[in-house]
């Protein structure tokens, strides 16, 4: 048996705050294969940004992260020192965020970037200019010298994600955090940058770990998925099962929605209310105060259980006699 | 050029509301000092010459990627812009700006709202300024506005970082409405919302249209929500007005070159294929010929000379290619 790219084990994050703990994401477990691609859903709110940033050891001041483990190709990093874990990170785990503007240096050029990350180059200043020209021919940049000498400010948005995405695939990471990464882009450009995630998939067997709020994306992007909904898993499985039979009513909602937007409805479904914010109560349900199945038997504190040939589901409606192993 | 008679009645509708005729809006490159005493300061047109109507009661769908002018072309008929040709009219006269007839709701509504004033306080500033109701009805009238958009009474006094973004939004909408206007400019207005409440507010706007009468105008480049709100669609393409129609036809059968490339990526069965051809400069590239030269698989000689005007290619369904000459051109 093959060991996964990635375990996670009830990974938790907290935020310290003057008056208490702010729980922001709790027992976050999953694995990831290598060369797969897995989709993170939810809202803002629900912890998919903030569990990616702490896998990564990019939390903001004030977070702490705990988990039972984190194993990147078997090995615990969860523990690493500082040191170690510095250089693991940007070598073999990367991350690339929804902004492309704000990832780069402003005063220098795109250039300069590549030299940064490409410092280690065995080539010198020539060898790493033409491999960079070369990533730059693979993110299909049509003329990559020139890029290579302009600054930020003069490319235009889709040209600068397709930059950043070269930049990151540069250094030929084996795992790469993908956060929002076409949500600000036009509908042909985020289809281009799709077609070349799943090119780099492809060619270089790199893992994705693809957030996005956006359902139909998801599917199209991703070989299995995570909702996430304060906070929480609220279900997983493999895309076509999750996608063909959601068992959580949040991901049924989610999923109608998605559905009824592809076709053709007088009237969307909608999923009632928003998403709280801060502390929930610890012996309910989080989507509770949303969702149609409601009843005093969701008044506790939910797991999540297992769905034969399907994932993982936090509900306790979802039950069917079918998924009796 | 002045718009014809002839695209004038091809643009139009059967009971124009909003009219936009030969608008054009201009920008200046390389405005700052250095530029200038260069002389390589140059200006271009983020809009057009484009010729639209918008029909009564119905809901207008503007469709197009950053840069297309589909936000410009909406300011500019609220005066946020001004114009540097042609007009727009509402209802046959000339827009009066203080009139309140037309109102916009924009993209982020945490940033559209004052911080510290409550909901109420601001839904009270137009019913107050347009003379809608007095200190004794004023209550009541925020109350209606407030359940107008599905915010009961006790949003009233709170604040806008006190609300969650689909509240905003509703509140925003709510602020817009004051005024009872005739059109709703709505820009980008579910992009920013969370998919759950994304819904919501779509829901929310088709049924405004119904009960207020409201004629809307929805910036967007979300082909889905597109298809779902919306009657007709108009395709913009840095500043012009590529194909108007109504939105099943459009969907169906796209005329035009650049809405097939768009609406292509809405199929997942399209094979991978990364198009790499030139994107229009509007500094560099020659404003005469046609916007989509450079990309279009279908150009041709007379593309390059001069951009074509609208054709019509069905009943109700326009586009400005070369492609296509005009069917049952009896007008």
């Amino acid at each position: 048996m093959t060991v996964p790219l990635l375990e996670i084990a009830n990974l938790n994050v907290k935020f310290r705050l003057g008056a208490g703990d702010l729980p922001v994401s709790s027992d976050v477990s999953f694995t990831l294969d290598k060369g797969r691609v897995l989709g993170l859903i939810g809202e803002s709110g629900s912890g998919k940004t903030i569990t990616s940033k702490a896998i990564l050891r990019l939390l903001p001041a004030g977070g702490e992260m705990s988990a039972d483990h984190i194993r990147y190709n078997g090995r615990d990093i969860a523990a690493l020192p500082p040191r170690e874990f510095d250089r693991l990170r940007g070598a073999d785990l990367a991350m690339i965020f929804q902004d492309p503007v704000g990832s780069f240096n402003p005063v220098k050029t795109v250039g300069w970037h590549f030299r940064k990350v490409g410092r280690l180059h065995p080539g010198g200043h020539g060898g790493i200019m033409a491999d960079a020209a070369e990533a730059l021919r693979q993110v299909d940049i049509a003329d990559p010298k020139t890029t290579l000498g302009k600054y930020p400010h003069q490319l235009s948005g889709g040209m600068l994600q397709r930059c950043l995405i070269a930049l990151v695939m540069f250094s030929k990471p084996s795992l790469i955090v993908a956060d929002e990464p076409t949500t600000n882009l036009d509908n042909l450009v985020e289809r281009q940058i799709i077609d070349l995630f799943d090119k780099l998939r492809r060619e270089v067997d790199a893992s994705f770990i693809f957030i996005t709020h956006d359902m139909t994306i998801a599917e199209q992007v991703s070989d299995s998925i995570i909702v996430m909904y304060a906070g929480q898993i609220v279900e997983q499985g493999p895309t076509e099962a999750l996608m063909r039979d959601p068992r959580h009513p949040y991901t049924q909602g989610l999923v109608k929605t998605a559905r009824e937007l592809e076709g053709d409805v007088e009237k969307l479904t909608e999923i009632s209310g928003e998403v709280g914010t801060g502390a929930w109560p610890e012996n309910r349900c989080r989507f509770a105060p949303r969702c149609p199945l409601y009843d005093a038997a969701c008044d506790h504190a939910i797991a999540l259980h297992h769905v034969k040939e399907h994932g993982e589901v936090r509900c306790i409606k979802a039950n069917r006699s079918e998924d009796a192993i | 050029m002045t718009a014809s008679a002839d695209t004038r009645a091809m643009t139009g509708a059967t009971d124009p509301c909003l009219r936009f005729e030969d608008v054009v809006v201009s920008f200046t490159a390389g405005a700052g000092l250095v530029s200038r005493l260069r002389g390589n300061m140059t200006q271009f047109n983020a809009v057009d010459h484009v010729d639209l109507a918008v029909r009564r009661g119905e809901i207008l769908g503007v469709v197009g990627e950053s840069g297309s002018g589909k936000t410009t072309i909406c300011k500019a008929a609220l005066g946020l812009h001004s114009m540097a040709g042609g007009r727009v009219t509402l209802d046959g006269a000339p827009f009066d700006l203080s009139s309140g007839a037309m109102q916009m709701v924009f993209q982020d509504p945490l940033s559209s709202l004052n911080p510290r004033q409550t909901v109420a306080e601001a839904l009270a500033i137009p019913l107050r300024l347009h003379g809608l109701a007095g200190k004794r009805d004023m209550p009541a009238a925020i109350d209606a506005l407030l359940a107008d958009v599905g915010l009961g009474a006790q949003f009233r006094n709170r604040f806008p970082h006190e609300l969650s973004g689909g509240q905003l939004q509703r509140a925003a909408i709510g602020r817009a409405l004051a005024t009872r206007p005739r059109v709703l400019f709505a820009d980008e207005a579910v992009s920013k919302l969370d998919v759950s409440v994304r819904a919501q507010i779509l829901n929310l706007l088709k049924r405004l249209r119904d009960t207020h009468d409201l004629t809307i105008v929805f910036v967007t480049h979300d082909l889905h929500v597109a298809r779902f709100l919306c009657d007709r669609i108009a395709i913009m393409y840095f500043g012009k007005l590529l194909e108007v129609g109504p939105t099943r036809e459009v969907y169906a059968d796209p005329k035009h070159p650049y809405t097939r490339e768009l609406l292509g990526t809405l199929d997942r069965q399209r094979d991978a294929e990364v198009s790499t051809r030139d994107i229009f400069n509007p500094l560099t590239d020659d404003t005469r010929a046609c916007r989509y030269l450079g990309r279009c698989p279908h150009a041709m000689e007379v593309c390059a000379t001069v951009h074509p005007d609208h054709r019509r290619v069905g009943r109700e369904h326009l586009a400005a290619c070369y492609l296509y000459e005009n069917e049952g051109g009896d007008e």
